[in-house]
């Protein structure tokens, strides 16, 4: 008996297997290998050892800018983009009027693609005929002339602004450990008198941790692959301002250069690889929740 | 153990799926996203498809991107073109177009390459056109030329020239045009400083920009964003004044070291152009905004191709009557830029028979007396061996006869752009870079040693 569902067990196994490896295995490992070859797209790869690699940290400075910027919207998406979306989430929790509302609202620029928004932003940006600009001029500064995307002082947190309010699925994420929480806790803590800042930060702070901890590893593997919102805008400058890691790749490849290319997406999967053990530990996301 | 065939049926018949659409995408190639360099069963099942479909009588169809559409001017003459060809063809040949933007034409084109995925018919540039060359993935037009005498008598020598590879092979189609990119001024913005057109030395031009500014005009129409193309005309025009490097661009080699005074002095004065001599939305502007500075009056002048000239007269784009305001001019120092010397409409090698036929016939159209002439008159330039019919000179607009006239009288040189001969990855950091300058975050040496390190960075 045991035999026989241990043959199904497999049996069902296998479709996922084949999937993860031809959709997700092989190509990690055929990135990995060709990340050490000279290939220019065209012509067979040629083993070259180490030389994307000199090539990346040592050529230039496009990793350490694209890391120095990386690290900055890292922190951007930890200390403000999960925390804003946690709030919202606590807000809808208490459900207070119209709180389906907020939700719905919450949700619309989730439901636009990030290419689409980055075209919507480049018009907000715009100097001539920019939202922003316009508002800033109808306010009486008559003479307020600022390309956001290209200014040196503002690219940065104008590529920011496009995506860190935007936190629908932390608040997902949040909210359905926050509904998750026994009600007879909190009953328990108001008996004892525990007023609702300390039913949050002792209760449900401790609580959600686990979707608090997911949510800033989504959100900075989000960071660490964002590609439409600067490409569409500023392609990275002006000069590196906002150059990132996927920008980087993408020169490899417009440049014929796949196994630098490929080089680079070995350092972005080493990247995520390393966000994500980070976080875990940090928020002890191994450990059960009551520990 | 009934559930267990089932099951493995299952696996075996999403398998059998798999296997389908592996079939499915030979298929595919067939309807024109074909292999340019694979000759192995994936071009074959195409050619064999694309031929009977021209054996059998079908209609042929060509499909391939352009960014002549939407927008861009070009498209004005471009797409009622391709309509009278299919008007003509029709029943044997077919041309779709699939809509494409100009600034990422060329970038789209190489990634199909290397997914082997070419159209039957592209534009390459010269950085692509030395791979596909040198690994024989463009189709020898040499012998369809030879036979069309309707073809082969309008092409200009030095295209011709340019365009035929080592092996004797012509690669691209060569020019039967020259179509001289030079500037457009407001005459009545150029009155209020006192001036009819522009100095013919750099100095005189800045002396010219100067007398606009202290009349109250906003001199240029300059632009960093996109490809920061009419900004990249300027420097063009500056680096084909010289005479160093008018031998850069006339040798037409990539260039990848740029720290030099040629380059350094030119992006000097691309920075003095930025910061003194042009309107606040230039910084990060798009083609369309620099053009709308123009048509709205707010500069006096714009850097760009003949085929821009429709729009002065576009009701949607400029008010009634701007043409008539509008005048042409070549650059200082007799350069006009867009040299016959490069690289058009290439057949890369494994398109179905059928459809290099179908292309070699539409060459034959837009070469035609009719077609070519029609062309100069909606877009200017000049066929060198096929002189213009009176009829067609009279329909021609004054201001494009007005750019003619200079181009007779004044020019020294026909140059190619300082895109021809910088890598792509130059040519983005060139866009990326230029707001630095304008907003002085950036030395014209640090712009020169940036753009010389991604070229290094990617030399291949």
């Amino acid at each position: 008996m045991y035999k026989y569902n241990k043959l199904w067990v497999y049996l069902f196994i296998v479709p996922t297997l084949l999937v993860f490896v031809t959709f997700y295995f092989v190509p990690i490992i055929t990135v990995f290998t060709t990340g050490f070859t000279e290939w220019n797209g065209f012509n067979p790869p040629k083993l070259v050892g180490f030389d994307n690699y000199k090539m990346i940290f040592t050529d230039d400075n496009s990793l350490t800018v694209s890391l120095i910027n990386l690290f900055k919207w890292s922190m951007i998406a930890t200390f403000i983009h999960v925390p804003f979306g946690a709030l919202v989430a606590f807000i809808i929790f208490k459900r207070p009027v119209g709180w389906r509302f907020v939700r719905g609202v919450f949700m619309i620029p989730n439901v636009i693609a990030v290419s689409a928004w980055a075209i919507i932003y480049r018009f907000i940006f715009n100097d001539q005929m920019g939202l922003l600009n316009n508002f800033i001029r109808k306010l009486g500064f008559s003479n307020f002339h600022t390309n956001w995307f290209f200014d040196m002082k503002y690219a940065f947190s104008a590529i920011s602004f496009t995506w860190v309010f935007y936190a629908v699925i932390v608040t997902l994420l949040v909210l359905s450990d926050l509904m998750a929480i026994p009600k007879e806790l909190h009953e328990a803590a108001k008996i004892d008198g525990a007023t609702e800042a300390q039913i949050h930060w002792r209760i449900n702070l401790p609580l959600i941790r686990g979707s608090l901890g997911t949510s800033v590893i989504l959100s900075i593997i989000a960071r660490i692959t964002m590609f439409e919102a600067i490409f569409l805008t500023t392609k990275g400058g002006p000069g590196n301002s906002t150059y990132n890691i996927s920008v980087m790749l993408y020169d490899g490849i417009i440049n014929y250069q796949f196994g630098y290319a490929n080089a680079v997406a070995t350092i972005m999967i080493i990247l995520g690889i390393g966000v994500l053990i980070i976080t875990t530990k940090v928020f002890r996301m191994n450990k059960s929740v009551y520990n | 153990m009934s559930f267990l065939l089932v099951a493995l049926l299952l696996i075996l018949s999403l398998a059998a799926c798999g296997s389908n659409n592996g079939n499915d995408s030979s298929t595919g190639t067939s309807t024109g996203d074909n292999s340019s360099s694979d000759s192995g069963n994936n071009g074959k099942a195409a050619n064999d498809s694309g031929s009977s479909n021209a054996a059998s009588g079908k209609e042929v169809v060509i499909k391939f991107p352009s960014y002549k559409t939407g927008n861009n001017v070009g498209a004005i003459f471009f797409l009622p073109q391709i309509e009278r060809f299919n008007k003509k063809f029709a029943g044997k040949y077919k041309i779709e177009i699939e809509e494409i933007v100009q600034d990422e034409y060329s970038k789209k084109i190489k990634l199909l390459y290397q997914q082997k995925k070419l159209p039957p018919l592209i534009e390459v540039d010269k950085e692509l056109a030395d791979i596909m060359i040198n690994n024989g993935d463009l189709l020898d037009l040499k012998p369809y030329i030879d036979n069309s005498p309707a073809i082969k008598d309008v092409l200009i020598d030095d295209s011709v020239k340019y365009n035929t590879d080592k092996n004797g092979k012509i690669v691209s189609l060569p020019l039967a045009f020259e179509r001289p990119i030079g500037m457009y001024y407001n005459k009545q913005l150029m009155q209020k400083a006192s001036l009819t057109g522009f100095s013919d030395t750099w100095d005189g031009f800045f002396s010219d920009l100067d007398k606009l500014k202290a009349a109250g005009v906003t001199p240029l129409s300059l632009m960093t964003g996109e490809n920061g193309w009419t900004t990249m005309l300027l420097a063009s025009a500056m680096i084909a004044s010289d005479p160093e490097g008018q031998q850069i661009l006339t040798k037409g080699d990539i260039v990848t070291n740029f720290n030099s005074p040629l380059w350094i002095n030119t992006f000097t004065k691309v920075q003095k152009l930025l910061q003194d001599y042009t309107t606040k939305s230039a910084l990060g502007a798009t083609y369309s905004i620099a053009a709308n500075e123009f048509f709205s009056e707010n500069t006096a002048a714009i850097a760009n191709g003949p085929w821009m000239v429709a729009d002065f007269s576009n009701t949607d784009k400029a008010a009634e009557g701007f043409a008539d305001n509008v005048g042409a001019t070549i650059y200082p120092g007799g350069v006009a830029l867009g040299s016959a010397d490069g690289y058009w409409y290439s057949i890369p090698t494994g398109t179905p028979q059928g459809e290099v036929d179908g292309l070699i016939e539409y060459f034959k159209f837009i070469y035609s007396p009719e077609e070519l002439n029609a062309f100069l008159v909606a877009e200017g330039g000049f066929a060198p061996k096929m002189p213009m019919p009176e009829e067609s000179k009279a329909k021609l607009n004054p201001i494009m006869r007005q750019l003619n006239d200079e181009v007779g009288a004044k020019m020294k040189t026909l140059n190619r752009l300082i895109y021809d001969i910088v890598p792509q990855s130059v040519a983005d950091l060139f866009a990326k870079n230029l707001p630095l300058l304008a907003t002085n975050d950036m030395t014209p040496e640090q712009f020169c040693k940036a753009m010389t390190d991604t070229a290094e960075k990617f030399k291949k």
